[in-house]
Parts: C-alpha cells; sequence; structure tokens
C-alpha cells in the first residue's frame, strides 16, 4: 500500500513539475470588424468616412500601390500538449528538451483597405494577404 | 495525511493577472481635435510624442496607443485553461505636408477586456455600449 501511494505521488510530482501538460488556451487580441460593417465599404469612399465607420486601424503604411490601412484581430482557441524534461537543462549535453506540439497555429484575420493617393478607397479586401512582410508599425 | 497530500496535489489554483502599456488616452483631449485646424504640434502638446509617426509620402499618420491585456486561467494538476484578452484604445491622426490634422480616426476598446475562462461567451461590443447608454439614461 505505501510503495503504491509513493508511485502515485511520485508520478504526480513528476506531472507537477511540468513535464507533461495539457493547456487549453483562448486569445482574443483586438474586437473584429463585423460583417455589415465591411459591406458598406465601397470604392470611391473617403478615409474619414471609413474611419468613422471602422474605427482606428492597427496599420498604416504605404507602398507604390497607395496608402494601406489593416485592421486585425484574434479570437482563437488552441489546446495545447506541452512535454519537458527539465532535468536536461541542468548542464547535461543536448538541445532545449522542451517539445510543444500547438494543434491550432496562432493566426490572426483581418481587413485591407488601399487608398489612393488621395485618400479615396481604391477596395477593400478581407484576410492579411496584402500585409507587408515586416508589420508595418 | 495520505488524503491530504493526494487532495493538495489534486487542489485547482486559480489566476487573475492585468498589465497595460502606454498611457490611457484623454478622449476629451481627443475629441477637441479638429481637421483643418489642429497641427501636429497641438497634438503633441496634448498628448505627448506619438508611439509611431508613419510617413505617408507627402502626409504622416501617427499613432496614439494604450493596451489593456486581462489573463486568467484556472491550473489544475495536468489541465489548464487559460483566457489572455488584450485590447486598446487607439487613435490614428493624419496629416497633410504643412502638418495640418486632415483625418483621425478613433477606437475605444480596452475598457471592454475582461476576466473570462476560454469557454465563457465574448461579449458583444455593440450590446455592452446597448447596455452602458440603457444604464446611463436609467441614470438621468
Amino acid at each position: 500500500m505505501t510503495r503504491h501511494f509513493l508511485l502515485v505521488v511520485a508520478l504526480l510530482s513528476f506531472h507537477s513539475m511540468g513535464c507533461v501538460r495539457y493547456d487549453y488556451v483562448r486569445d482574443i487580441v483586438n474586437e473584429p470588424i463585423a460583417d455589415q460593417r465591411f459591406a458598406k465599404l465601397e470604392p470611391g469612399m473617403s478615409l474619414q468616412v471609413c474611419l468613422d465607420q471602422l474605427g482606428a486601424p492597427g496599420y498604416v503604411w504605404t507602398d507604390p500601390r497607395g496608402v494601406w490601412l489593416a485592421y486585425i484581430w484574434i479570437q482563437e482557441k488552441s489546446p495545447r500538449i506541452s512535454a519537458s524534461l527539465p532535468f536536461f537543462s541542468l548542464g547535461l549535453p543536448g538541445t532545449s528538451p522542451s517539445l510543444t506540439y500547438s494543434r491550432v497555429k496562432r493566426k490572426g484575420e483581418g481587413i485591407t483597405l488601399c487608398f489612393d493617393q488621395d485618400l479615396v478607397l481604391r477596395f477593400a479586401r478581407k484576410g492579411l494577404t496584402d500585409l507587408p512582410e515586416t508589420i508595418p508599425r | 495525511m495520505r488524503v491530504f497530500v493526494l487532495l493538495l496535489l489534486f487542489l485547482p489554483a486559480c489566476f487573475m493577472g492585468r498589465s497595460t502599456r502606454n498611457e490611457p488616452l484623454d478622449t476629451e483631449v481627443i475629441a477637441t481635435f479638429e481637421a483643418g485646424r489642429t497641427t501636429a504640434a497641438n497634438v503633441t502638446d496634448a498628448l505627448g510624442p506619438p508611439l509611431r509617426v508613419v510617413e505617408l509620402d507627402v502626409r504622416s499618420a501617427y499613432l496614439y496607443e494604450f493596451t489593456q491585456t486581462k489573463n486568467s486561467g484556472l491550473v489544475f494538476l495536468l489541465v489548464n485553461f487559460l483566457n489572455t484578452d488584450e485590447r486598446s484604445d487607439r487613435t490614428w491622426l493624419f496629416f497633410d505636408s504643412r502638418d495640418v490634422l486632415t483625418h483621425h480616426g478613433s477606437t475605444f476598446a480596452a475598457e471592454r477586456t475582461e476576466f473570462s475562462m476560454p469557454w465563457s461567451k465574448i461579449k458583444d461590443p455593440k450590446m455592452v455600449e446597448a447596455k452602458k447608454r440603457e444604464a446611463e439614461k436609467a441614470d438621468q
């Protein structure tokens, strides 16, 4: 009985050190732009009308096509299983022993708006394919 | 004793944490900005240096942003439930080549961050605003 008890305590202690863990994580960043508001956008609208409808964008940048605004949000639920062996970090050989599996990759959603040099809306798109390589802010 | 130790190992814990980035935006000051009149100097005098300045050919745009994050979680021995809610008060101000304000847009969402669990519903901002307006009317 005592042996079984010690075994249970040892196993639980092993887990409590963070060796194996299951995290269910929800990340919320910013608030989404409702479809109804996006649907109201039309080429030819002024920048001010768009700002009044959508509020302040997350990003503003320019490129040869014009001036861009991006509205980005994240509402993601992500189950994660983590496994690590802490004793490897005590100077024993090998790289970082932590191994994390993320079933759902962290992913932003959003819309982009492109304006001409007079700040008149050329087009608005769902998705973030127009975002430049580097974070434009 | 054994039961106590086992209970202790299985007891869950919860945590809540709140953090902010940058100074809160003064909505009353921002409301006084007027396109065609307010200059970039007026803005920086009132709000301080912007978080970001973006050059847009001959124009420029200033960003002011205050972000609030609320983290909450329920921690069991093997399973953890974690929630992060990060929203911002943000204003973009667009200036022409003479540094006169031409356009501006603001979003105030930082106060809507919540301590919640991953399975709880995210409140619709429109509903929150509507309830706030109702409460204000009731107060009057």
